[in-house]
């Protein structure tokens, strides 16, 4: 199906666009921001801006210079005498000083102050590996789970199930993840010792993540699975009330064989979108919950270098969170297909 | 009957007296009941700064001089019973005196008579003369007086530092109640001040954990902590949080242990093999001084030496780094930590602390100075700068001399030598150089590694592979940000030899096999603890109420834990910014000589310090600080109420571990603050209070610089003013955890505005909550950008009167966080009187400390440029284009006149130096000791140029006279500069 392929490789190079531009924003944004105060005393400011300078974000002169504003600390002077002035570099300097680092040699600066001299990207591929394999389970089980409480909900519509489904929907969609994941913690892990109050640090054995995987994606599973829940049962309520379902029965189909025919096929299609949308909450709504938990994810990564002013681990982070959502998307779209044979995307109209 | 019982009483008064009669101390005797407490019926001694007082005894004072002061104690318990005396003064004119403070008012002589409330044959009385006193100048040095003189040198600093609150307002001492695992027993009964529980040392345990995470080892001691350590190298390091934990891997010539009693700790050598360092003259030969700047330590080598730890595997530029496991240290690794910290381009943070100060080393400076460049040829020392300056392998310098800090071998074996700035007791000796920051390193670790990864996390390694470990524990692994295990050195040489106390018994030490830090939220540490997954919890204010009000106990998961009482070893307090504008201004502005601040900061800043010019006002502070309930705050939460500054860990006699709280020098510092009830006196907060809005607040509202509540006509009840302070606190939870300890002061306000001021006026306290980052307030504090900042500081207990230069006004310790008066000058109002002398805080501290130089109005004598010409605002005298030079006129009478001998100078930029020597410099200066200096282009690489003024003064050493060098400096521009 090459214009499948077409379709694609095109929406592969929408995607490292859009992440460009949304890294060029966020760029833009956050430089834009007012300096935090540099800590420590002036030795260690210097230091800090020294820092800055090899990383192409600030400039550094022995006098001061009229243009480029304002000193970012107050002039250090050395024990030798030699005097330090240091300002900003042009913000669009600073730009393309980060784009060609990246494009010319790959490298998306060092973290300066989360874990100094290490490769940003490092940093990320240290931290990746957690958050993905959460949210990833954490949606494996949403899913199934979400159609078949919603299922449920719709066979059973108005009855005492369907209410209770309901209402137990409404619980999880409204108290948020970390709230869950703090009751969990103290039932599970506190009260009853069953699983473990943290994440396993490095080198454990396998069983030990397994256990630890239980709070935190159980954590994120249930607003999820409330969310697909609704859905689910709001669309298979509207496909079931459609008359080509009420010829199928007339023409002899059993209701399971009515629903699992033809009423869920069609009622999942505006459902798969949906799932980008939760796959994207969970990513975001693993943050706060990496930090209860004490996982070393990205989504604390993204809290810890926000809050220390680290823009290369910052920036990084945010590629990949992004990267990670444009293609989630991609790969729904593509699903279509599959899902609808009428949706063909990329197909040209006939 | 109660004739009978008056009859009694009497009798046993009298056989009391009697044997009290017998008692040593004289003055006040000849009553008192045996037994109880009746006021006014004991039998006491006198005693005046430290020393008994006999009847009829003379003493010298001085107009002005605080903190003199008649303590009376009892005969029998000691116990300080002076506010149950009576004092008169002959002459009221000439001194006053009040609940045993004196104040001498004039030049004259006056008795003061002590008798007791109710019995008139009590009585003792001293005479006074009153002088009055001049002013400090010339050399100064009180740093070879003995321990009570120095106790009475602080108490004259502390006076001034509290009563215009360069101290500010002290709260409570840290300490409270910790609870442990019952499987940890702490050795000793009581909490030792100034060295803990000795868990890592003395501490065992008797069982496992059980319920620890995944992949910990029960065996180990369990940490729960809200942040951990981010990196190893404790050189590098500015906060605490390093050095807390590189005590467990890092070795000390000298360190401290439980005594043979347990109640106590003392000092003993660990990596030396000398009880206390050794005093040697200039050619290298041991001699007998008690007062001395050069010192040597013989240290473990051969078959005593330590051997270096680390758990990696990796290799790193080309070093396979697990081939310095177990390896040997070798002497010339005791070099190594000096000459990192040193070699100013590594850029290690604590490196210029080595380069000043009483634990400074002599050439230091210089060394620092020159190796600013790096030469970015992968060396980590300038071998050929350090020879020169320091010393080199045969220990000497270029003109012979002995180095500075130098390696060799005597009949007693491999030894490490210094030369310190500055002349210091073997005690402070063994002090000074007992940092953990000495411990040793080989070079070439150190060069594979590189000093800027050193104990840090590059890309593919963590300080299991940066860093190498000496010490009882090494680091087996460590996830940045998340958890530390440190398992015990077997090898460690204490660990195999265990102690010999003093007492002839062997005690083994380290018998923890390891300890595990864990990284966990604040929230969860309760739960930790309680289901057993770490051994400690330092429970909250709440938790305190329930389940933690009882000594023992079992938590719901079975975990049983016992109570402790830690006492304190850092008073927190409220911060204060004092500052005038104009104070604020001129070291806070744009051309601040604290720390410099932009144009529209500086006008924010000042506008603030104008708008709120009651903080400025010290009735009012008088207000806050006697309104604050310091015993209600502090017992809901398990904590001491307290005033001082210091806390008892800190010691004016480190030898015999006499606290300075306990000396009468003390006590006379608080005599009139109402310590009795923690400082807590609402009427005299409203006496201040009333003051204040007379004199600054009401005017305020006059003039306009009042802020209504809401919006019309302010200073109506129903819209008052508004008395706006900002309150910055620490951590994000701290408004909620402590914000109470103000209501005491809101209600004492209110009361006094509604009864006499309409109710026209309110206070109003801002919090500003802290961040994660909890250095982020003291960098505020340390800018000036702050009314009340909570936070404490503590720093060198075993010598309070050198940590004592936080109070002074030009931040030169570093960690001056309130901000008041002008230190550095003669308080024209309120004078240091000590030794029948004026003194500026900075004056006498600095005399105190090591010595100082001081002109005739107090201030320090120092070298200055008095060129004219020049638009800038470094003058000059002339330039010559055609040699690209400039010449400046230095005057250096101030030095002279103060009786600076022996003067030199260097001029350096870090490149090229040009030096005077005294010859040169007394042929090239007047009769008025001003002489052109030329800045030749030898120095045209940078714009500023640095003069350094070297000379000697001769102080009264404890054997004698001492001479010791000290420097002036000035910042000068070259050519370049001047052109720019």
């Amino acid at each position: 199906m090459p214009y499948l392929l077409k379709y694609s490789l095109k929406r592969i190079v929408l995607l490292i666009f859009t992440t460009f531009v949304i890294l060029t924003i966020t760029f833009f944004l956050m430089k834009m921001l007012p300096d935090p105060p540099i800590s420590g005393n002036n030795v260690a400011q210097n230091a800090y801006c020294q820092d800055q300078v090899s990383q192409g974000y600030y400039l550094v002169f022995h006098t001061e210079q009229t243009g480029l504003g304002s000193t970012i600390i107050p002039p250090y002077t050395d024990p030798t005498g030699a005097t330090f002035f240091y300002y900003r570099r042009p913000l669009i300097d600073q730009y393309f000083s980060w784009l060609t680092g990246i494009f010319t040699r790959w490298e998306w600066g060092t973290s300066s102050v989360i874990q100094r001299q290490a490769d940003a990207i490092y940093i990320i591929g240290q931290r990746l590996v957690p958050t993905i394999t959460i949210n990833i389970f954490a949606l494996i089980i949403s899913l199934p789970l979400g159609f078949i409480f919603g299922i449920i909900a719709a066979l059973k519509k108005n009855k005492p199930t369907d209410h209770v489904i309901s209402t137990v929907v409404m619980i999880f969609i409204s108290v948020p993840s970390f709230v869950i994941i703090s009751l969990l913690m103290l039932w599970l892990s506190y009260d009853t010792g069953w699983l473990p109050s943290s994440w396993p640090i490095n080198g454990s054995p396998i069983s030990a993540y397994a256990r630890a995987m239980v709070i935190p994606v159980l954590a994120l599973c249930f607003g999820t699975i409330a969310a697909f829940t609704r859905y689910t049962r709001a669309e298979l309520c509207e496909v079931m009330s459609s008359e080509f379902l009420l010829l199928a029965r007339t023409k002899g189909l059993t209701k399971s064989q009515c629903v699992v025919r033809h009423a869920l096929r069609n009622s999942l299609v505006p459902l798969v979108p949906m799932i980008i949308g939760q796959f994207i909450g969970i990513l975001g709504g693993s943050v706060v919950l990496e930090q209860l938990y004490g996982i070393q994810g990205i989504g604390r990564l993204f809290v810890e270098a926000i809050n220390a002013r680290d823009y290369n681990v910052l920036l990084v982070d945010m590629a990949v969170f992004t990267m990670i959502s444009l293609a989630a998307s991609l790969l729904v779209d593509l699903s279509y297909g599959i899902v609808d044979p009428r949706i063909r995307m990329g197909a040209k109209a006939s | 009957m109660k004739k009978s019982v008056r009859l009694i009483s009497l009798f046993a008064i009298g056989c009391v007296g009697l044997l009290a009669s017998c008692t040593n101390h004289s003055g006040i005797t000849g009553g008192g009941s045996g037994s109880g407490v009746v006021s006014g019926l004991r039998a006491f001694y006198v005693t005046y700064k430290g020393q008994d007082v006999n009847n009829g005894d003379t003493f010298n004072i001085n107009v002005g001089e605080k903190n003199i002061r008649l303590a009376c104690h009892a005969n029998d318990n000691n116990e300080d019973i002076t506010h149950l005396a009576t004092f008169t003064s002959s002459d009221d004119t000439v001194l006053s005196i009040s609940n045993g403070l004196i104040t001498p008012l004039k030049a004259g002589e006056a008795d003061v008579t002590i008798t007791n409330a109710s019995e008139k044959d009590f009585s003792c009385t001293v005479h006074f003369v009153v002088s009055e006193s001049s002013i400090a100048s010339g050399v100064q040095s009180y740093s070879t007086v003995d321990y009570d003189e120095k106790a009475n040198i602080l108490g004259a600093l502390e006076k001034y530092a509290v009563d215009n609150y360069l101290t500010g307002i002290t709260l409570f001492s840290n300490g409270g109640y910790v609870v442990y695992n019952n499987r940890y027993k702490p050795l000793p009964r009581e909490y030792v001040s100034g060295y803990g529980w000795g868990t890592m040392k003395e501490g065992k345990l008797d069982s496992d954990l059980t319920n620890v995470p995944e992949n910990h080892d029960p065996s180990y001691y369990q940490i729960g902590t809200v942040s951990v350590a981010g990196h190893a190298n404790a050189m590098d390091a500015s906060g605490s949080d390093v050095s807390d934990i590189a005590s467990y891997y890092t070795t000390a010539y000298y360190s401290t242990r439980l005594n043979a009693s347990n109640n106590g700790y003392e000092w003993y050598p660990s990596l030396a093999l000398d009880e206390r360092p050794i005093a040697v003259d200039e050619l290298g030969n041991q001699i007998q001084s008690d007062y001395n700047r050069r010192w040597r330590i013989h240290v473990r080598t051969g078959d005593k030496a330590p051997v270096y730890r680390t758990a990696s595997t990796a290799t790193m530029n080309g070093t396979n780094l697990s081939t310095f496991n177990k390896r040997s240290v070798a002497l010339e690794d005791y070099l190594t930590p000096f000459k990192i910290m040193l070699t100013s381009w590594n850029g290690q943070y604590r490196g210029s602390e080595l380069t000043d100060g009483v634990s400074g080393f002599t050439g230091a400076a210089s060394y620092f100075n020159a190796t600013s460049t790096n030469p970015n040829d992968g060396s980590v020392v300038d071998e050929e700068a350090w020879d020169n300056l320091m010393g080199d392998e045969n220990g000497q310098l270029p003109d012979g001399s002995r180095g500075n800090i130098i390696v060799g071998k005597d009949e007693e074996g491999d030894y490490i030598e210094f030369n310190l700035l500055y002349p210091c007791t073997q005690f402070y000796a063994m002090y000074y150089l007992s940092s953990s920051l000495y411990s040793p390193l080989p070079i070439d670790f150190v060069e594979a590694v590189t000093p800027s990864n050193l104990g840090q996390f590059p890309t593919g390694y963590s300080p299991v592979d940066t860093f190498l470990y000496t010490g009882p524990y090494y680091v087996e692994q460590w996830q940045n940000g998340q958890y530390i295990k440190l398992t015990r050195n077997d090898d460690f040489y204490e660990y195999k030899e265990g102690f010999t106390m003093s007492d002839g018994n062997h005690r083994d030490v380290y018998q923890i096999p390891g300890f595990e830090f864990q990284q966990y939220s604040q929230k969860s540490l309760q739960s930790e603890f309680e289901t057993g997954a770490i051994d400690s919890y330092a429970p909250t204010k709440d938790t305190l109420v329930t389940p933690y009000n009882t000594t023992t106990g079992t938590s719901a998961q079975g975990v049983k834990w016992t109570r402790y009482q830690t006492k304190g070893d850092s008073n927190f307090k409220i911060n204060v910014n004092s500052l005038t504008p104009e104070e604020w201004r001129r070291r806070f502005g744009t051309s601040g000589t604290v720390y410099a601040h932009d144009s529209s900061e500086t006008s924010r800043w000042v506008n603030q310090r104008e708008d709120r010019a009651y903080l400025s006002d010290k009735n009012f502070l008088d207000f806050l600080s006697f309104a604050l309930d310091r015993e209600t705050i502090c017992t809901s939460r398990g904590m001491t109420p307290t005033q001082n500054y210091f806390s008892d860990n800190y010691l004016i006699d480190p030898e015999t571990g006499i606290s300075y709280n306990s000396t009468d020098a003390h006590a006379a510092v608080l005599a009139d603050r109402y310590n009795e009830s923690y400082g807590y006196s609402p009427d005299a907060a409203k006496r201040a209070l009333e003051t204040a809005m007379e004199e600054t607040i009401i005017p305020m509202g006059e003039d306009g610089k009042l802020v209504a509540n809401g919006s019309g006509q302010g200073g109506i009840p129903t819209n008052p003013w508004l008395i706006t302070i900002d309150m910055n606190w620490m951590n994000p939870t701290d408004e909620k955890d402590y914000g109470d300890v103000f209501d005491s002061i809101y209600r004492i306000f209110d009361e006094l505005i509604n009864e006499v001021y309409g109710g026209c006026y309110k206070l109003h306290i801002n919090p500003i909550d802290g961040t994660s980052d909890f250095n982020a307030v003291y960098d505020l504090m340390k800018r000036g950008e702050f009314d009340l900042g909570f936070g404490a500081v503590s720093g060198n207990d075993l010598n309070p009167l050198n940590f004592f230069e936080v109070m002074k006004g030009d931040n030169s310790s570093g960690f001056t966080l309130n901000w008041g008066p002008d230190t550095s000058k003669i308080d024209s109002e309120d004078p240091i009187i000590y030794d029948g002398k004026k003194w500026s805080f900075d004056g006498l501290w600095q005399a105190a400390d090591s010595a100082a130089l001081l002109n005739n109005d107090g201030t320090f004598a120092v070298a200055s440029n008095v060129s004219t010409n020049g638009s800038g605002s470094i003058k000059y005298e002339s330039i010559d284009s055609k040699s690209q030079s400039v010449t400046y006129r230095i005057s250096f009478k101030q030095l002279v006149d103060a009786g600076a001998k022996e003067l030199s100078l260097s001029l350096s930029n870090g490149d090229a130096t040009i030096a005077y020597t005294n010859e040169q410099l007394e042929e090239l200066w007047d009769s008025n000791y001003v002489a052109s200096i030329v800045v030749d282009n030898t120095l045209n690489k940078t714009r500023s140029v640095t003069l350094r003024v070297s000379f000697e003064i001769t102080i009264n050493g404890a054997d004698g006279p001492l001479t010791t060098e000290t420097s002036s400096t000035i910042g000068l521009l070259s050519y370049t500069g001047v052109n720019q």
